[in-house]
């Protein structure tokens, strides 16, 4: 790792202790979950956008690709909610525990109903009001059907009837793709318009910005589109935990804040001293990484490979610091410019997919706005210049980290919402002035040395 | 004797990996003209700047007028009465020729630009230096020449006791360059200092009263007006005799690797080039700056586009103006300018030396460190770079060090031809000598050289035939008996030639 790296790593550790050390809950296990999850949405945007930085460019489009990629999935997905007008009788009802999930599980009288997962059947509860519950699981056990339902309130008598709707959409694994290959092609115009054409950067994807937005503002006819209730089971998994994590001391911090803890030397652990009793903390916090987390770690992982380990990312250094010299040494500079382009939309347009996950729904005029400048900042903050060439993608992972966690600790200090980007920009300018001061004392250092060595040997 | 105007007492400076300046001393007379002269990389540019202010020396001390002085950026100098006329000039453009001479220092009343005054005032500087423009005239329809009696008026106005001037006939014609120098000898008979730096011995012959000789930072020689002829200057520069300098031992030249034929120039399309080399054989490319040798070189090699032509690597025509293509055919371009076309001075050495040849240290576009490093660490040895490390930045090694980098870079891919573009450049004398004797293994070892210089000494030293070149055309050629300074220089201000060796 980069020293330049470890410098973010100790601003987000920092950020981090101030906020739990004014309020303790912000280090609770749940809070730094939510920073982990919001850091995950966030991230690829800034990788993508400082792969284009590290060659000197930048992509301001970024947030209108979200909006697009966003009200473009949920158009191609053409949901139709249908009423089948079938309707069965239940056998039995019983309650069973998923991973902490409450769910359903029906009988039904009949063995076979072409009923299939994440549709939803329509049935009256206790109270005489109609319920919607979508399909988790079919099987067939002893020659009955047996629908596992998410809704947990489900409470009818057997024997009571239950309709089915079915939420018909071209199937996402079709959808997914073809708007990832849609935001790769905006990408390809860009880097086509910058490196073919010759056109700045700024002002390619400045155009991009006011389109993109435009066009899905235009396509989703200014109104909001839903998910509504399809495709639980992505949804799930994208708001789902791929596994646990220890986080050593964060216990302590968050609920013991260092002073409060007295060390138990029969458990041979901390504990808390309250009200005179003593309760034992245990020394690690076991935090859920969400799916999403892993999935940003694997991108990150690939490009992390590709700038410091592989041909593309020696080129891209080289071009990003010296784009005549690279182009003299027989390197394809516009194809690499280009391909970091068609990245950057790429990352994009997942994030837009991710988001409507997300969110449950798009708001073309809204959805992603500005994020091109929370993009920016991370990368900025994760050690990127501007100038191009410099930069790391561990660096911008935790940039991405810094900048939600201030975002988060602003509401956990009770500051007022309005102070969110001051604070962010106060943030950001820091960043870069540490790094200009490193840079400076560097190159001083460095000619000092270099001058002693020149004047000893000579 | 008199008082000097100005006494330079031991000065030293240090850049990082070289030592500029060790102990020199010399002193200007007032209406004097002093040559200065060395080989690049002497350091005669570094004792200018530290002169008018723009750096500043380790060591030693300046007497101008009698007392110690320290200027700490050039505004003090400037006051002091000291100019110095860079080799680039420093005019604005988008302003008149009044305004160019009084930028800063506007006559003004209640702080409105007095633009009659500044008129009247630039009118008579500008006939002092002999140049008849109008004074309102804008600087971008002047030709360099004017420019420069511009940048003279310029520090007249300033009340200049003593002109710098940094190679002032660079880009000047032969006519030009005579007004100058009958405006250099005006300044002397009106008691104005003039420190000529300059590469054009005969020019530094005719004018200087005095020449002070730099060598690896260091006073070589001082040689008053009596002593002042060409060979002199040469080996006072050189300090040893040129054949032991130049390693240089012609041979048996082999097949015809390099091949250009009917190329021309943008904006002198009326002149076809045609020009080859063979195997083994070191070819230069001499003409004054501006002469186009370094379009030609970059025509080749598919850096910039040339009208029509063809390049033909042993016998294989190329893709004209494809960088890449030209790569793969086996040519090789060592460029002029290297930190901003050769280097990535940000990038490390051992990255800078890989970066032509990634393909060799990498598979399925997976770089392996191990072989960058074996690679990298082979150029070192063989090349004698002098780092600290693989690692280290390239921007922080020296001239020499840095241009063996873009060598390795290409040897790298063992190249068929090398066309090497000033390859000495600001680069210390000893790392010269490598360069020459790394121009003589490349050749023994089957390539092709093209070489471009503007020092006389480099091309009769070195080349085994050498093209002259004037104004986008190449004006002959000359084998190695027929090479010699007068020759060339012939050639290269465009007379007509009657050499009969000579093809045109």
């Amino acid at each position: 790792m980069q020293i330049k790296s470890l410098g973010v790593v100790l601003l987000l550790i920092a950020i981090m202790l101030v906020t739990g050390w004014l309020n303790p809950s912000f280090l609770s296990d749940e809070n730094v979950k939510s920073i982990i999850r919001w850091t995950s949405l966030f991230g690829f945007i800034s990788l993508g956008m400082a792969l284009v930085i590290m060659t000197g460019g930048i992509d301001l489009s970024i947030g209108s690709v979200i909006a697009l990629a966003g009200v473009c999935m949920l158009l191609l997905l053409n949901q139709q909610h249908v009423d089948m007008e079938q309707s069965a009788t239940v056998a039995a009802l019983s309650k069973v525990q998923v991973r902490n999930q409450q769910l359903a599980q029906i009988t039904l009288e009949k063995a076979t109903w072409p009923v299939s997962v994440d549709d939803q059947l329509r049935f009256t509860n206790a109270f005489g009001q109609p319920v919607l519950g979508s399909v988790v699981r079919v099987e067939t056990v002893d020659g009955q059907l047996k629908l596992t339902l998410r809704e947990p309130n489900a409470s009818f008598p057997v024997g009571s009837v239950v309709s089915w709707f079915q939420f018909r959409h071209r199937p996402i694994i079709v959808v997914i793709p073809i708007v990832l290959v849609g935001a790769a092609l905006l990408g390809l115009l860009h880097g086509l318009l910058i490196t073919k054409v010759g056109l700045q950067p700024f002002v390619v994807t400045l155009c991009g910005l006011l389109a993109y937005r435009g066009l899905a503002r235009v396509l989703a006819n200014e109104q909001a589109m839903g998910l509504g209730s399809t495709l639980v089971t992505i949804k799930e998994w994208i708001n789902g935990v791929a596994g646990s994590v220890p986080i050593p001391f964060l216990p302590w911090v968050s609920v013991g804040r260092w002073h409060s803890v007295v060390w138990d030397s029969q458990s041979d652990s901390p504990s808390l001293d309250a009200s005179g009793g003593t309760q034992s903390l245990p020394w690690v916090s076991w935090i859920e990484i969400p799916n999403t987390a892993v999935l940003l770690a694997i991108v990150a992982g690939v490009l992390w490979f590709a700038v410091n380990r592989s041909v593309f990312g020696r080129y891209l250094m080289a071009l990003g610091n010296n784009a005549q010299a690279a182009k003299f040494s027989g390197i394809s500079t516009d194809r690499i410019i280009m391909s970091t382009y068609v990245l950057c939309s790429v990352l994009a347009g997942l994030t837009g997919i991710l988001l409507v996950f997300d969110f449950n729904s798009v708001e073309p005029s809204q959805t992603g706005s500005i994020y091109e400048m929370y993009a920016v900042a991370a990368a900025v903050i994760g050690g990127c210049s501007l100038r191009g060439g410099s930069g790391s993608i561990v660096g911008v992972v935790v940039g991405t980290a810094v900048t939600r966690s201030l975002f988060l600790s602003i509401a956990a200090l009770s500051i007022p919402k309005s102070w969110e980007y001051i604070i962010i920009a106060l943030a950001l300018l820091a960043a870069v002035l540490t790094d200009e001061l490193i840079r400076i004392i560097g190159n001083r250092r460095r000619l000092m040395s270099q001058a002693r060595l020149a004047k000893t040997s000579g | 004797m008199p008082e000097p105007l100005l006494r330079i007492d031991n000065i030293t400076k240090t850049f990082p990996g070289v030592k500029a300046l060790s102990g020199v001393s010399m002193h200007v007379m007032p209406g004097e003209v002093l040559g200065v002269i060395g080989e690049n990389g002497a350091g005669k540019s570094t004792l200018m700047k530290i002169l008018a202010g723009v750096q500043d020396q380790d060591s030693g001390k300046l007497v101008w007028k009698g007392q110690e002085v320290r200027f700490g950026n050039p505004s003090e100098a400037i006051s002091a009465g000291i100019s110095l006329i860079h080799q680039e000039l420093n005019l604005a453009d988008n302003l008149t020729v009044a305004e160019n001479i009084f930028l800063g220092r506007e006559p003004t009343r209640w702080g409105v630009i007095q633009s009659r005054v500044m008129r009247q005032k630039a009118t008579e500087l500008l006939r002092r230096v002999g140049l008849d423009v109008p004074a309102n005239l804008s600087l971008q329809k002047l030709s360099i020449a004017q420019r420069q009696m511009v940048e003279i008026a310029k520090s007249l106005s300033t009340a200049a006791n003593m002109i710098i001037m940094d190679e002032p006939t660079s880009s000047l014609s032969v006519h030009e360059s005579e007004k100058l120098f009958a405006l250099i000898r005006q300044l002397r008979s009106e008691g104005v200092a003039v420190v000529y730096i300059s590469h054009r011995l005969a020019e530094v012959a005719d004018l200087s009263d005095r020449v002070e000789v730099l060598r690896d930072g260091k006073n070589a020689a001082t040689l008053a007006r009596e002593q002042i002829d060409h060979d002199t200057m040469v080996r006072a520069m050189v300090g040893r005799d040129l054949n032991r300098y130049f390693p240089h031992v012609p041979k048996e030249a082999g097949a015809t690797r390099l091949q250009l034929k009917a190329a021309r120039l943008f904006g002198r399309a009326e002149y076809a080039i045609d020009l080859d080399a063979k195997a083994g054989e070191i070819v230069g490319i001499a003409g004054l700056v501006g002469s186009g040798r370094t379009e030609v070189l970059e025509g080749i090699m598919g850096m910039r586009p040339v009208l029509g032509g063809q390049v033909l690597i042993d016998g294989k025509p190329i893709a004209m103006g494809d960088i890449r293509a030209s790569i793969a055919a086996g040519l090789a371009l060592v460029p002029e300018d290297r930190r901003h076309t050769g280097l990535v001075t940000a990038l490390s050495v051992c990255d800078n030396l890989t970066l032509a040849a990634l393909e060799r240290v990498s598979r399925w576009g997976v770089l392996s460190r191990r072989a960058e490093r074996q690679a990298g660490q082979e150029q070192i040895e063989s090349l004698r770079i002098k780092t600290p490390s693989l690692q280290q930045v390239a921007a922080y090694l020296s001239g020499g060090n840095q241009q063996k980098i873009v060598f390795g870079k290409w040897i790298m891919r063992t190249p068929k031809v090398l066309l090497l573009d000033e390859p000495t450049r600001g680069v210390d004398i000893g790392a010269k000598q490598e360069i020459y004797a790394l121009m003589e293994k490349l050749a023994a070892g089957g390539a092709a050289i093209v070489f471009v210089s503007s020092e006389m000494e480099e091309i009769l030293g070195m080349a085994d035939r050498t093209y002259v070149m004037h104004e986008g055309q190449i004006k002959g050629q000359l084998p190695r008996a027929q090479m010699t300074e007068q020759n060339i220089m012939q050639l290269a201000f465009g007379r007509p030639d009657h050499s009969p060796a000579s093809v045109a």
